[in-house]
């Protein structure tokens, strides 16, 4: 070659190498790997499904953001690993024989993280603006009042009795705000600047990118051991286990099913896994022919194959359902009698109802893995002579469609459950009460169902069981939804974090965790 | 020429304007009611009633395209329907990590496509020359986010370079620019190469030669400069694709840019955030379409004239 070009390609050459390592040079300084730690961290990065909408509880969409706003604030008592509703901002909890009475004798001494103290006014005003907000009335709707008796009493009275009255006054919806903070600040302040008593206090909230908490040393139950917590938003799970992989992140929720055997032969990082407080579901609105006819969707769930889902959408992880009550809720039991995978029997029973051949259409919101699900079943359904359409909808218009609206045949959800008991589960699903957009879009009216589901909520211990049993059998026997798969939901952490437990909710309490 | 330059800003204007009444149009052709996706779904009729009423639903169309205006117009781009914060602020913190991103991604993609290119037409048909092609031709049709992927995967996993998420300093912005830029660097490769060899071709390169300049001067000064012209349009339109095309490579590399801000906010019908978001992008194209054209001007004496004639 000519000796000037050879010369110019060199030159390129030299300025791209120049370049290349001026910006390795930058980044020399600036790519931070957090694997080596020779003394123990204090700091702890907590990656979120979703970037958080409001750190208001009463406001929040995604389930994650509650991870937040169980650091920032206290329940009157809070669940223990063992399941069980222990003391937390009321030291004492006195429930009348009846179980109309609740009297809480509240901690003296607890402060605010702008330093006032915590007392009955606070909770009085908190819990009556849950009632106000609307969003728990399927838990509210049992409180009848809810008064001062002192600065440190509270008397809440219900209308009805209620098994799951603690376990709603430990959730998220009932965090226990400052009456004077929002009173003084406006009731939408808390949305972006939190004001609660618990272990963390709220720094900085740097949208799209970070929420920063720190450690609330005067924390009335002791100082929580992680100093600062970083909750950063990771909505792609390939990058979630990147970030964890590079110690950019400490924990990530729900990693691919995929990844699970990746996660767990790396030394570096710890894999928690449990049953989820919801049930997959193919949910059928029952008010549009031929799904009005029972028999025709105990056909459709005879010819569901569940373990087809498994294997095909789920990657092999998650249990067939025999119920619509997920496992981890109490008021499950194994005893309920699903259906098992029968072409014979749905094809004769749809002979029975007098149905050739169906077509249906299950509307989906863009979701991937309910995808999977949907095709399955489309090609299970087929096999019975049922013809089944899949529509993906974006999510404002699947809302109106399937929820405003009640517009649809057939779509497969995962109802979640606020803490873990069937009523959170059922109520709002299947009672004639709920009937369209609060949650029923089963479209189910049924009397007996409705009774019964009111009686199970008052009921406790066996009697409690066997109530469920009863609901959950007949939601069963007339076919009123098709439970598909208990999931999992999933943990994954740096292997140095202590105290981690995986939760059926998938919400974490990171005032429990610490560095080993 | 600066009296062109005030025709074009004035031009601009315009563009925002219409651009903003299209979007205006289709946020409220579309489905999905933002009083129902604050207030969620277990909300009673009367509450979504209210809210409705309180944020000015209910007025006919034209009222509420002229409220946002005007209140534009005084610098009020409104509240965020979800967080009920100041439109603005959300967007200011936003928008420069967006750009800036997008900016390192052109800025990459000139740096390897412009002297690839460059250097393929002038080794045509050389080993360089097809190895440059075939890589183009990758580059250009694997889907960004499996490239974000595989960056990922390597240098920061593998080789510990650089950080996979977030925007902490200017190394997190590397592989995130990187993937961004390969579409923009295959097509400025294969843009530069084809423009060159025509160039080369010319009678005045010809001419060039016969008078004694060196090689290295022919291709610099005299056929880079005519062959840039094609090149640096496609830099202004690719611009455009870069802006929009954030939106896959923030959500894979969490990043806090405008991309991922304009989706959740369309999802839920949040239409002050859409506004506000794509009249500041319409914005930021405009400009850099002006400034491609100004450019032109001083590469081309010819173009320049043309301008000052108006």
């Amino acid at each position: 070659m000519l000796q000037s070009t050879k010369k110019k390609w060199v030159q390129v050459l030299a300025v791209s190498l120049t370049l290349s390592m001026v910006l390795f040079g930058f980044t020399a300084c600036g790519g931070s790997s957090k694997s080596d730690t020779s003394k123990t961290r204090d700091d702890l990065v907590f990656a979120t499904a979703n970037e958080p909408n409001s750190l208001d509880p009463m406001a929040i969409a995604n389930m994650s953001t509650f991870t937040i706003t169980y650091a920032i604030y206290d329940n009157l008592v809070e669940e223990n690993s063992d399941g069980e509703y222990v003391p937390s901002l009321a030291k004492k909890v006195d429930i009348s024989k009846d179980g109309l009475t609740y009297t809480f004798t509240l901690n003296k001494g607890v402060k605010f993280h702008d330093g006032s103290e915590m007392t009955a006014d606070d909770v009085v005003f908190s819990i009556n603006r849950t009632i106000k907000k609307g969003w728990a009335f399927d838990m509210t709707a049992f409180i009848k009042s809810v008064k001062k008796v002192d600065d440190y009493t509270v008397k809440m009275t219900l209308n009805r009795p209620f098994d799951g009255m603690l376990g709603s006054l430990a959730s998220p919806f009932f965090s226990i705000m400052s009456k004077s903070y929002l009173q003084k600040n406006g009731d939408t302040s808390v949305e972006r600047k939190p004001m609660g008593t618990g272990a963390y206090k709220f720094v900085s909230w740097k949208s799209g990118d970070n929420i920063t908490l720190e450690a609330n040393e005067d924390y009335f139950k002791g100082a929580p051991s992680i100093k600062k917590v970083v909750f950063k938003p990771i909505t792609d799970k390939d990058t979630g286990l990147v970030a964890l992989q590079n110690g950019e992140i400490d924990a990530f929720l729900n990693i691919n099913n995929s990844d699970i055997q990746t996660v767990k032969d790396d030394s570096n990082l710890a894999f928690y896994s449990t049953n989820q407080t919801a049930v997959l579901s193919l949910i059928m609105n029952t008010e549009v022919k031929p799904l009005n006819n029972e028999k025709v969707r105990q056909a459709i769930n005879y010819a569901i194959n569940k373990d087809d889902i498994i294997q095909g959408a789920l990657e092999g992880v998650g249990t067939a359902a025999n119920s619509a009550i997920a496992p981890t809720c109490s008021g499950y039991s194994k005893d309920v009698t699903g259906y098992s995978f029968s072409t014979d029997k749905a094809k004769a029973l749809l002979k029975e109802a007098g149905y050739k051949s169906i077509n249906l259409k299950i509307k989906l919101k863009e979701d991937s893995k309910n995808q999977k699900v949907a095709q399955i079943i489309q090609s299970n359904l087929k096999q019975v002579g049922i013809n089944v359409e899949i529509e993906t909808m974006e999510a404002g218009a699947y809302s109106n469609d399937v929820y405003v609206n009640g517009n649809y045949d057939m779509t497969i959800t995962s109802w979640f459950a606020m803490f873990p008991d069937a009523y959170s589960l059922l109520y709002s699903q299947f009672h004639k009460d709920c009937y369209g957009s609060t949650g029923n879009i089963t479209h189910v009216r049924d009397n007996t169902l409705s009774a019964d589901l009111d009686a199970a909520a008052e009921a406790s211990g066996d009697a409690k069981i066997a109530a469920y049993n009863k609901v959950a059998q007949y939601l069963n026997d007339h076919a009123y939804v098709a439970p598909l798969v208990y999931e999992n939901t999933t943990i994954t952490t740096n292997a140095k974090l202590k105290g981690v437990e995986a939760n059926p909710l998938g919400v974490y309490k990171v005032k429990n965790f610490s560095w080993k | 020429m600066g009296k062109y330059i005030l025709q074009r800003l004035g031009m601009m204007v315009f563009v925002v304007l219409g651009i903003s009444f299209i979007i205006f149009v289709i946020m409220s052709l579309t489905p999905g009611n933002p009083a129902i996706l604050i207030l969620g779904q277990s909300a009673s009729p009367d509450q979504i009633a209210a809210l409705e009423e309180k944020m000015g639903l209910n007025n006919p169309f034209f009222v509420r395209y002229f409220d946002y205006i005007g209140n534009m117009l005084h610098g009020d781009f409104g509240n965020s329907y979800l967080t009920g914060l100041p439109v603005f602020d959300d967007i200011f913190s936003r928008f420069p990590t967006t750009l800036k991103l997008s900016a390192l991604a052109m800025f990459f993609a000139a740096l390897v496509g412009i002297p690839v290119g460059v250097i393929s037409a002038i080794r045509q048909y050389s080993f360089v020359d097809a190895i440059s092609t075939t890589l183009a031709l990758l580059f250009a049709s694997i889907p960004n986010f499996v490239l974000g992927l595989i960056l990922m995967l390597v240098f920061s996993l593998n080789l510990h370079m650089f950080p996979a998420t977030g925007v902490q300093s200017f190394a997190s912005y590397v592989l995130p620019a990187l993937t961004l830029s390969a579409m923009t660097m295959a097509t400025l490769v294969r843009m530069t190469r084809s423009t060159m060899l025509e160039v080369l071709k010319q009678d005045y390169i010809r001419t060039a030669r016969s008078k004694g300049a060196t090689e290295r001067s022919i291709v610099l000064t005299h056929a880079l400069r005519n062959a840039l012209l094609p090149v640096i349009t496609v830099i202004g339109v690719d611009f455009g694709y870069l802006l929009g095309g954030t939106v896959v490579i923030e959500s894979v590399f969490s990043i806090p840019g405008i991309g991922t801000l304009l989706i959740t906010a369309i999802r839920m019908k949040d239409t002050p955030v859409v506004m506000a978001a794509i009249m500041f992008v319409t914005l930021a194209y405009s400009l850099v379409n002006l400034t491609v054209d100004i450019i032109y001007a001083f590469i081309d004496p010819r173009i320049k004239s043309q301008y000052e004639k108006r």
